[in-house]
């Protein structure tokens, strides 16, 4: 927060596989990336390119082999309540109701218990939950459940908010709703967000800027690197049909990598 | 069509009731046929009256018991004796098992062992105990220990494993660390493989308490079981027996797997 602009750098972050099978293999090569200040930005491509491994290493849950990754000129080295992350599979806390997850890192920001629970409440309204805290997790629906995780990330009001494929999980007019419901947060909030998906619309629909990844050749150990990067500067809310002169660029991108890869 | 609803689910609720009251009545029907098989080969007379009381014996034998003798007071000591043992081995048990989980030198030396202690039978250990501790209470708390211990941290252990990844790295996004990371989340996570766990401990603590009280002297169930042996009086024999499964099925069915059934409700495990 404050004046700087730039919020992560990562330098030259490599990282090799660690287990004993493919000891030495990149996972990741000699990646640079920075991402600014208030910026959407999509993390997209295939699976296996590596993409949810960055956000790993932005989290801080696993540190590159060789190169930095710094927020704010201060390396990464752990997992902190600056960088909250929304999963895939949700991973709220079941023996905890719907407002105590989201209260669940005020613990470390607000002392008073009343008052955590009064933003906490703030939080649960901005995703539409706000009749729903006192419900049990087992209770909800998916759709539900990811709006309490995305709830429970911003209430601690992180500087970056990282997100791994958070609607990978639910149906597609749950998909649709969440992906209005997050570009609403954003414009309200300008919270940082680094967003990873596979699905090319996702990104186009979402994102100032889209980070196309890849792995260069063919075989399944083979590491990931960035295709491109690409500005999307329309204005949201977005249709498809007006951004298909990006989807042929992305998937040009990718079937290059494609038609290489059936050379070989 | 509130009110079309509302009727469904007062006809599902009493078909539920229905079903329940069948499930009484399947198993009184059951019990009352067992009971008439044991009377009837009582009456040919096939067996001397020695060596297979009557139910109507067995029931003087208990009243008896209850009343005159000393059973209350032995099921008493057994309780104490059982409940002590367990409520040591399991905090063991949950230290270890989260310690095994955390560090791999441990879950290569410790916990491999534990496995291969778990395959011996608790009456095993007994002429070890017996030597070490004398015919005392000592000996058999050992044993309980032992075995209400191993259950335990063994099921402490792939329940920290089995914690989602996800789970742990959100909390660690939260802000959770060190101890705190511990107490707020592992912990908890592990509650539904926790009851589980003890519920077995439960049942091994029984059943080595049971098998230690035999060989030593004092008071309890067990003792009363080898005081009915050594007499041939085989109705003591029969209602101690009984005594044990009716413990048993009080704090196995009524106790642990309720709160075990509620608890992976909570979880979102059914």
């Amino acid at each position: 927060m404050g004046a700087s602009l730039m919020v992560v750098e990562v330098n030259k972050a490599s990282l090799i596989y660690a287990g004993a099978k493919h000891k030495g293999q990149y996972i990741l090569k000699d990646i640079d990336l920075t991402i600014n200040d208030h910026e959407f930005t999509c993390l997209l491509g295939p699976s296996g390119c590596g993409k949810s491994t960055l956000l790993g290493l932005i989290a801080g849950f696993v540190k590159p082999s060789s190169g930095e990754i710094l927020l704010d000129q201060e390396p990464i080295l752990r997992p902190d309540i600056n960088r909250s992350l929304v999963f895939q599979e949700y991973a709220l806390f079941p023996w905890l109701n719907v407002i105590e997850n989201v209260a669940f890192g005020l613990r470390y920001k607000i002392n008073n218990k009343e008052e955590r629970f009064m933003h906490a409440a703030k939080y649960l309204k901005l995703v539409g939950l706000q009749d729903h805290s006192q419900d049990t997790i087992a209770q909800l629906s998916g759709g539900m459940k990811q709006r309490v995780a995305i709830a429970r990330a911003l209430a601690v009001e992180p500087s970056l908010l990282l997100m791994d494929e958070p609607f990978g999980a639910l149906d597609d007019h749950t998909r649709t709703n969440m992906q209005e419901l997050i570009i609403e947060i954003w414009s309200k909030l300008k919270t940082t967000i680094v967003f990873v998906t596979h699905s090319i619309d996702e990104a186009l629909l979402l994102a100032d800027r889209i980070i196309v990844m890849a792995s260069p050749d063919s075989g399944p150990y083979s590491h990931g690197e960035i295709k491109a990067d690409l500005r999307i500067s329309d204005p949201r809310p977005r249709e498809l049909i007006d951004l298909n002169h990006y989807r042929r660029e992305i998937q040009e991108l990718l079937y290059q990598k494609q038609s290489f890869d059936a050379g070989i | 069509m509130l009110n079309d609803l509302k009727n469904r689910i007062t006809v599902a609720k009493v078909g539920d009731y229905k079903f329940i009251r069948h499930r009484y009545i399947h198993r009184l029907i059951y019990v009352a046929l067992l009971f008439t098989i044991w009377q009837t080969v009582i009456s040919l007379e096939l067996y001397p009256r020695y060596l297979l009381p009557s139910p109507y014996d067995i029931l003087q034998t208990l009243i008896y018991g209850f009343s005159e003798a000393d059973y209350a007071f032995a099921i008493f000591e057994s309780l104490r004796r059982v409940i002590i043992g367990y409520l040591l081995a399991v905090s063991f048990g949950i230290l270890a098992g989260i310690g095994i989980a955390r560090y791999n030198f441990l879950d290569t030396t410790i916990g491999a062992s534990l496995t291969a202690l778990q395959s011996i039978p608790s009456v095993a250990w007994v002429p070890l105990a017996l030597l070490w501790f004398g015919i005392s209470e000592t000996a058999v708390l050992f044993i309980v220990i032992l075995e209400a211990f191993i259950p335990c941290a063994l099921g402490v252990r792939s329940g920290v494993m089995n914690i989602p990844r996800e789970i742990i790295r959100a909390a660690q996004t939260l802000g959770s660390k060190h101890l705190d990371l511990y107490i707020r989340v592992v912990f908890p996570a592990i509650i539904p493989q926790l009851v589980t766990s003890l519920r077995l401990s439960w049942a091994f603590a029984w059943r080595a308490l049971i098998a230690g009280e035999l060989f030593v002297s004092g008071i309890g169930i067990g003792q009363s079981l080898e005081l009915g042996r050594s007499l041939a009086d085989m109705s003591q024999v029969i209602a101690m027996i009984l005594i044990i499964a009716a413990l048993g099925f009080i704090s196995d069915n009524l106790l642990f797997r309720t709160i075990e059934k509620n608890v992976r409700e909570k979880w979102g495990l059914v």
